[in-house]
């Protein structure tokens, strides 16, 4: 018995569906998130997504919109990316790179009246979830565009359009953030940030990536939800007494991805520091509830 | 990752595609399944290709992330496969003792998920005791063992199935 045997016993093989510029695309997306999202990584890579346009992560910013857990969502500030790209239509040439078909820009008052939706609804829903005397503040990390502030939870719209370049693509981004910071009769104790996409056609079935990371404890759980949305559940705790990060991602059967982390830092676990808290705010259990919610989602599929 | 470094991804995944989804495929026998347990290895191997490019055992390792890729999905509900008392039926070559294209597969369906990837990585991959049983996560004599075991076990199937 050799492989010649079993090259014969396999017979003709099948065109292949394996689709690698989709995995590249995905690899992007995910490697985009953890510099965006991931403290360790982010660090390791020395970047974060400003060149890109995205999420503005370094600067701090003020502390007040404040909202107690059970009280009114705040209301929308700026949601829209004020950044130099045509804000009022979609993208006009469908655009193809790598595999991935461009997305087309929301148009700005969609963009706008979709934050408001979302944060509503995340809101509300954290605030379910968190223990009587929590409290939602501004995140200084969700300053987007750079020097402008958000509310707690309150979503904005990155927009980045697909450009291949000779050697690649860059961007082909859309999607609503928002970040909070967790306080517990005034103390901060932990954070919040939710990423919610679109549905794009570009995505690839969730899967752990398997492992380790770079000084750091990591362990992810792939699952199936109640209605068969795919779930991944993660949890980063960087060696040394650093931070632990739990992050959820739901695949919804709409087609709309989100991505929520809460870590038990106060500001940005990419800037690691002591923990204010022994775990999280909310567990995987609960990002799981809170991604499954009703209103959490921009799908259309 | 760096451009340039994408483009040694992408060559390296092109060029290894044939071996890895008939691999994929000796293990699940299910072409869709073996995509889908390519398209994830790869995904995977994308996420550390800056550790990983340059190793030595660069195929080692990402038939190592395959096959637990597969033993994984087998642990789960929805994909575990059902037992079964009874073999299909298997044509058999008139004049000798030979494991036609189907038969061969079918035989190696039977065998215990660990057992099937022991002998695929010997045989199939052509690895030696001690790659497989880095793969596999165990010892040598344990692959040894699995794979004699699974030898024997396609035989004496082998020789079950009517002429």
């Amino acid at each position: 018995m050799d492989r010649k045997m079993f090259d014969e016993a396999i017979g003709e093989v099948p065109p292949s569906t394996v689709d690698v510029d989709g995995v590249i695309a995905r690899g992007r997306r995910a490697a985009r998130i953890r510099r965006v999202a991931n403290p360790w990584v982010a660090t390791a890579a020395g970047v974060v997504a400003i060149a890109f346009g995205a999420v503005a992560v370094l600067l701090p910013g003020n502390q007040e919109g404040s909202v107690g857990a059970g009280g009114a969502p705040p209301a929308p500030m700026s949601t829209v990316d004020s950044s130099p790209v045509s804000s009022s239509a979609p993208t006009s040439t469908p655009v193809t790179c790598g595999g991935r078909t461009a997305v087309p820009q929301v148009p700005a008052a969609e963009a706008t009246a979709t934050s408001a939706r979302l944060t509503s609804a995340l809101t509300s829903s954290v605030q379910a979830a968190l223990p009587a005397g929590s409290q939602l503040t501004a995140n200084p990390t969700g300053e987007y565009p750079k020097g402008t502030p958000h509310g707690p939870l309150e979503f904005y719209y990155v927009f980045q359009p697909l450009v291949p370049l000779e050697n690649g693509c860059q961007g082909g981004v859309s999607e609503y953030s928002a970040w909070a910071t967790i306080s517990v009769s005034g103390v901060q104790k932990g954070n919040l940030m939710a990423l919610v996409t679109p549905p794009s056609g570009n995505s690839q079935p969730l899967a752990c990536p398997g492992g380790t990371v770079a000084d750091a404890q990591y362990s992810c759980n792939r699952q199936t939800g109640p209605n068969g949305e795919a779930i991944l559940t993660s949890t980063l705790t960087q060696n040394g007494g650093g931070p632990t990060l739990y992050r959820v991602e739901v695949d919804r059967l709409d087609g709309t991805s989100i991505l929520l982390d809460s870590a038990n830092v106060p500001g940005d676990a990419k800037q690691g520091g002591r923990p204010a808290s022994p775990v999280p705010s909310l567990t995987h259990q609960q990002l799981i509830t809170i991604a499954l919610g009703d209103g959490l989602t921009v799908g259309s599929r | 990752m760096k451009r340039s470094d994408e483009a040694g991804y992408r060559d390296y995944v092109t060029c290894r595609m044939e071996v890895l989804r008939r691999t994929a495929y000796l293990l699940c026998r299910d072409w869709h399944l073996a995509d889908d347990l390519v398209s994830i290895t790869i995904g995977k191997l994308y996420w550390h290709w800056h550790r990983v490019a340059g190793v030595e055992h660069l195929d080692a390792y990402v038939r190592r992330i395959l096959v637990r890729t597969w033993l994984d999905e087998k642990d789960r509900p929805w994909r575990r496969e059902e037992p079964t008392d009874a073999l299909p039926d298997v044509p058999a070559a008139p004049a000798h003792r030979v494991v036609e294209r189907a038969g061969l597969l079918d035989l190696l369906a039977t065998l215990a998920p660990r057992q099937r990837a022991a002998v695929v990585l010997r045989l199939y991959c052509d690895l030696s005791v001690e790659e497989t049983a880095e793969i596999l996560g165990c010892s040598a004599g344990t692959v040894k063992s699995q794979t004699a075991r699974g030898l024997d076990t396609l035989r004496a199937r082998a020789a079950e199935v009517p002429d």
